[in-house]
C-alpha cells in the first residue's frame, strides 16, 4: 500500500510535468493552430542553458530568468516568425512537419555540438524523504507537484483575470471577431508563444533534476505532453492538467504492475482510447462541425 | 497525350533502371534495390497521404510487419512466395485497422494517432523475443528462387524487386486512372461534399489506409530479402518521418513522386555520410527550407513555373 | 391526387434556447420547383442541412416519396435520389470540369469493387456531354474547376447536383452572388432540367 501511494505521488509529480509542457502545447494550437513537436527540445534546451550559466558563476534564480528570457526571443518569437507564421497558411502538416524537422536538428545539434552526455543538475528542493503517515516520498516530488500545479493555476488566472490574458483568449476563439474588436492579433499570438516559452524553461527546472540534462530527454516529453492534452481536453487548461496527471500516475503504476517495457506505451493506449470514445477529452467541449 | 519529353525521360529512366545496376558494384546493386523498397513503400504512403489527403506518420510500422512477416515465415520453413503474399494480407488488415481512428479525428490528431501506432508496433518489435527475436533480430533470411532459377544474387535480386515494383506501380496507376481514384481525390480536397454526393468517405478512408499499408507490407517482405537480417531500428518513428518527408520532397499527389522522393532519401544520406555527427542537424535544418520553399515536392516546379508564366501574361503579380 | 415527393412536418431544430427551426411544414410535389425564403439568419440553411441529415432535428419527421427517412445521413440520402449544393462554392478545385461531373454520379453506378475495374468515366461520359452542353460548359471541360470565373464554378457546382438524375435536389441559394444574366440563366436552366426529368420518369 505504501509502494502504491509513492507510485501514485511520483507519478502525479511527472504528471505536473507533462501537464505544464502540454499547456503550453495546448495554448499555441488555440491560438494559431500551431503544433510544435520540438516541444520535447524547447525543455531540452533551457535545461543546457541553465546549467551552463550556472556554470558561470549564476545563481539558479538568475540563471533560470535569463534563461526564460532567451527562450522568449529564441523559441517564441524566432519561432514563431522563422515557422509558425510562414507555413500555417499551407495548413497544420506543413508546420508539423517542420517542428519535426526542428525537432531533430536541436536534438543533433546539441549531440554534435555540444555534449553527447547526460549532466546532473541542482535539485531545486533536497534530496530528503518526507514521511506522511507510513508512506515515504521525496520532497523533489512533493515539490515538482505542487510547482506544476501553481505554475497552471497562475497561467489559468493570467487567461481569464487579466485584460491581456482575455484579449490571448479572444484571439483563441475567434480571429475575425477579434481583429474586429480592435485587438492586436499577432502580438496576442506571440505572447502566447513566450507563455509556452516560459512554461517549457519552467517544466525544465523541474524535470532536469531527476531526469539529467542530456541531448535526448525532450524525445518522448514531447510527445506525451500531445497527448496529456488531447487526454485532457484540447481546449481546456484544466483538462490539460488532469490530461497529465492521469498520463503521469498510469505510467507509473502501469510500469510497476503490469509491465515495465511497455511504459511508454501507456499514454498512447489512453489517448487512443480518449479519442475514439470521447474526442472531445476528459474535460473538452465537443465540437460541432460547420457546413 | 505522351510529349516527346515524356517519352525521353522514360526511355533514359528504363535504361538507368536495367542497365545501370549490371555495370555498378555490388554495393551500387543494393542502393539501387534498396532505392526501390523504399520507393514501393512510398507509393503506398503517397495514396494514403497525396490522393486521399489523410495524415499518417506511423508508415514504417508497416514496413516492418512485412519484414517481419517474412522473416518469420522463412524461419519457419515456409517459402517466399508464401510469405510474400501474407506479408501483404497483414498489413492490408492492419492498415484497415489503422483507418478506424481516422474516421473519428483529422489532420493533426490524426498524424498523431498513427505515431502512436508506430511506436506501438516497434515496442512489439523490440520487447516481443519469442516472436521478433527482441533487439538481436532474425538473421540469415533467405531469398526465393523462381522456377528452380535462384533469386539470391545480388543482381538477380534486384531484377525481382524491379519487376515487383513494376507490377505494383502498374495496378496503382490503374486504381488512380479508375472511378476509384476521382474518389480519394473528392475525399481529399472536399469531404463533405463528397459525402453528400454519395461517396462513401469512411469506406474510401479506410482502404487508402489499408492499400498505403499493403504496398508497405510488400516493401518490407523484399526488405528482409534484401538486407537479409530483421531487426527493430529501421522501423521507427524516425523512419516513418522520413518516409513521409519522401513523399512530400517528390510531391504529394504526383504518381512519380515516390520515385523521386525516395532517390533523394536514400542518395542524400550518402552524399552526407562526410558530416558525420552533423548529418542530422543539415537534414533537420533543410525539412524547414523545404517546407518554407516547396511544400509542393520536387515535382511541382514544372506546376509553379506554369502557373507564374500564366500570372505574368494575365497581368497579374 | 399524386403523393408529395417531399413532405415535412412539424420540422423543429433548436440550439439549446435558440429555435432555429420551429414546427416547419411544407409539401414540395413530383415536377414543382419549390422556394424558400427569408431574411438572412432566419434558418434557411439550417432548414436544408436538418432535411438532409447533416445536422440532427431535435422534432419532426421527413417523409421521401412516402418513405420516413427523418434520421437517414447525407449518405444514405444520396442512394435515395436527393442531392443538394451548399452556400459557399464547393466545386473540386483540382480536378478538371468533366472529372468533377464525372465523380458527382459515379458512386451510383454499381458496386465499389465493380467501381475498381470500371473505365475511368463510369459509363457516365454521355451523360456529363449532355449537362456540358445545357450549361454551355463544353471548352472548358478540361480545364481545372478552380480555375474557372465564379459564376462558371457555380454552373458547375449547380449541375453536379443533376448528374446522377436525382428525384430531388435541394440548392441552397444557387445565384448568389452571380450577375442578374447569369440569375436568368440559372432560372432557364432549372426549368429546363425539371422539364427532361419529367419527361424521363412519364
Amino acid at each position: 500500500m505504501a509502494d502504491f501511494l509513492q507510485l501514485l505521488v511520483s507519478g502525479l509529480a511527472t504528471g505536473g510535468i507533462y501537464a505544464l509542457a502540454g499547456l503550453g502545447f495546448t495554448l499555441l494550437w488555440q491560438a494559431s493552430g500551431t503544433i510544435n513537436f520540438a516541444q520535447g527540445e524547447f525543455v531540452m534546451l533551457p535545461a543546457f542553458a541553465m546549467l551552463a550559466l550556472a556554470g558561470l558563476g549564476l545563481p539558479l534564480w538568475a540563471a533560470f530568468a535569463v534563461t526564460c528570457g532567451l527562450s522568449v526571443v529564441v523559441l517564441g518569437w524566432g519561432f514563431k516568425r522563422g515557422i509558425a507564421d510562414p507555413l500555417l497558411r499551407h495548413g497544420h502538416m506543413p508546420v508539423v512537419v517542420a517542428s519535426l524537422g526542428l525537432s531533430i536538428a536541436l536534438r543533433n545539434g546539441v549531440r554534435a555540438g555540444y555534449s553527447a552526455e547526460a549532466h546532473p543538475f541542482p535539485s531545486l528542493f533536497g534530496d530528503d524523504l518526507l514521511h506522511l503517515g507510513s508512506v515515504a516520498v521525496t520532497r523533489a516530488d512533493l515539490g515538482t507537484l505542487v510547482a506544476a500545479l501553481a505554475l497552471v493555476v497562475a497561467t489559468q488566472a493570467l487567461l481569464s483575470r487579466t485584460v491581456t490574458g482575455r484579449a490571448m483568449q479572444a484571439v483563441a476563439q475567434d480571429v475575425d471577431t477579434a481583429t474586429v474588436l480592435g485587438i492586436d492579433v499577432p502580438r496576442m499570438v506571440f505572447y502566447t508563444f513566450a507563455v509556452n516559452a516560459i512554461l517549457a524553461c519552467a517544466a525544465a527546472l523541474l524535470v532536469a533534476p531527476t531526469y539529467l540534462v542530456k541531448f535526448d530527454m525532450g524525445e518522448t516529453l514531447g510527445t506525451k505532453a500531445f497527448f496529456a492534452a488531447v487526454i485532457g481536453g484540447f481546449n481546456n487548461a484544466r483538462g490539460t492538467l488532469l490530461g497529465g496527471l492521469v498520463v503521469g500516475v498510469c505510467e507509473n503504476l502501469g510500469a510497476a504492475y503490469v509491465s515495465a517495457s511497455y511504459k511508454d506505451a501507456v499514454a498512447l493506449a489512453i489517448f487512443l482510447l480518449v479519442i475514439l470514445v470521447r474526442p472531445q477529452g476528459l474535460l473538452g467541449k465537443p465540437v460541432e462541425r460547420k457546413v | 497525350m505522351i510529349r516527346r519529353s515524356h517519352w525521353l525521360i522514360g526511355v533514359a529512366a528504363a535504361v538507368v533502371l536495367l542497365v545501370a545496376p549490371a555495370l555498378v558494384r555490388s554495393y551500387g546493386v543494393y542502393l539501387f534495390g534498396y532505392w526501390l523498397v523504399f520507393a514501393i513503400a512510398t507509393m503506398g504512403l503517397n495514396l494514403t497521404v497525396g490522393y486521399a489527403g489523410q495524415a499518417s506518420l506511423g508508415h514504417a510500422a508497416f514496413l516492418g510487419v512485412g519484414a517481419y512477416s517474412l522473416a518469420i515465415a522463412m524461419k519457419a520453413g515456409f517459402s517466399f512466395w508464401l510469405g510474400l503474399p501474407v506479408a501483404a494480407g497483414l498489413c492490408f488488415v492492419l492498415g484497415l485497422g489503422l483507418g478506424f481512428p481516422a474516421l473519428r479525428v483529422q489532420s493533426v490528431y490524426l498524424a498523431f494517432a498513427t505515431l502512436g501506432f508506430n511506436i506501438a508496433m516497434w515496442l512489439v518489435m523490440r520487447n516481443e523475443e519469442w516472436l521478433t527475436g527482441g533487439t538481436s533480430g532474425i538473421d540469415d533470411v533467405g531469398r526465393p528462387s523462381l522456377f528452380g532459377l535462384s533469386l539470391a544474387g545480388n543482381l538477380a535480386y534486384y531484377y525481382f524487386i524491379l519487376a515487383v515494383a513494376a507490377v505494383l506501380a502498374a495496378l496503382l496507376w490503374a486504381l488512380l486512372r479508375s472511378p476509384w481514384g476521382k474518389a480519394f481525390t473528392a475525399l481529399r480536397d472536399n469531404p463533405i461534399r463528397a459525402e453528400s454526393l454519395g461517396i462513401d468517405v469512411q469506406a474510401y478512408t479506410l482502404l487508402a489506409f489499408a492499400i498505403g499499408a499493403a504496398y508497405a507490407g510488400v516493401a518490407g517482405a523484399l526488405y528482409a530479402g534484401l538486407v537479409q537480417f530483421v531487426e527493430p531500428s529501421p522501423f521507427s518513428l524516425g523512419a516513418s518521418f522520413l518516409m513521409y518527408l519522401m513523399v512530400v520532397v517528390g510531391g504529394a499527389g504526383y504518381f512519380f513522386g515516390p520515385a523521386v522522393g525516395a532517390a533523394v532519401g536514400v542518395l542524400v544520406p550518402e552524399w552526407l555520410r562526410f558530416t558525420q555527427g552533423w548529418y542530422l542537424v543539415v537534414f533537420g535544418a533543410s525539412v524547414i527550407l523545404l517546407m518554407r520553399w516547396l511544400p509542393g515536392g520536387l515535382l511541382s516546379i514544372p506546376d509553379r513555373v506554369r502557373a507564374r508564366r500564366a500570372a505574368v501574361t494575365r497581368g497579374t503579380p | 391526387m399524386t403523393a408529395p415527393l417531399l413532405h415535412v412536418a412539424g420540422l423543429c431544430k433548436s440550439y439549446g434556447a435558440i429555435r432555429a427551426v420551429q414546427d416547419v411544414s411544407f409539401s414540395v410535389m413530383p415536377g414543382e420547383i419549390f422556394g424558400v425564403i427569408g431574411p438572412n439568419g432566419s434558418g434557411k440553411t439550417t432548414l436544408f442541412n436538418t432535411v438532409l441529415g447533416q445536422i440532427a432535428s431535435t422534432a419532426g419527421t421527413i417523409e421521401l416519396d412516402g418513405r420516413d427517412v427523418t434520421h437517414r445521413s447525407p449518405l444514405q440520402l444520396s442512394r435515395c435520389g436527393v442531392n443538394r449544393t451548399f452556400q459557399s462554392l464547393q466545386v473540386f478545385g483540382r480536378m478538371t470540369v468533366r472529372d468533377n461531373l464525372l465523380v458527382a454520379a459515379q458512386e451510383h453506378r454499381g458496386s465499389m469493387l465493380g467501381r475498381l475495374l470500371a473505365p475511368s468515366d463510369c459509363g457516365l461520359g454521355p451523360r456529363a456531354d449532355e449537362l456540358l452542353d445545357l450549361f454551355r460548359l463544353r471548352d472548358v471541360a478540361g480545364r481545372r474547376a478552380g480555375e474557372l470565373s465564379y459564376g462558371q464554378q457555380k454552373l458547375v457546382d449547380i449541375a453536379m447536383a443533376f448528374m446522377s438524375d436525382p428525384v430531388l435536389v435541394l440548392l441552397d441559394e444557387p445565384c448568389a452572388g452571380v450577375n442578374p444574366t447569369l440569375v436568368d440563366r440559372i432560372r432557364e436552366l432549372l426549368q429546363e432540367l425539371t422539364r427532361r426529368a419529367a419527361r424521363a420518369s412519364s
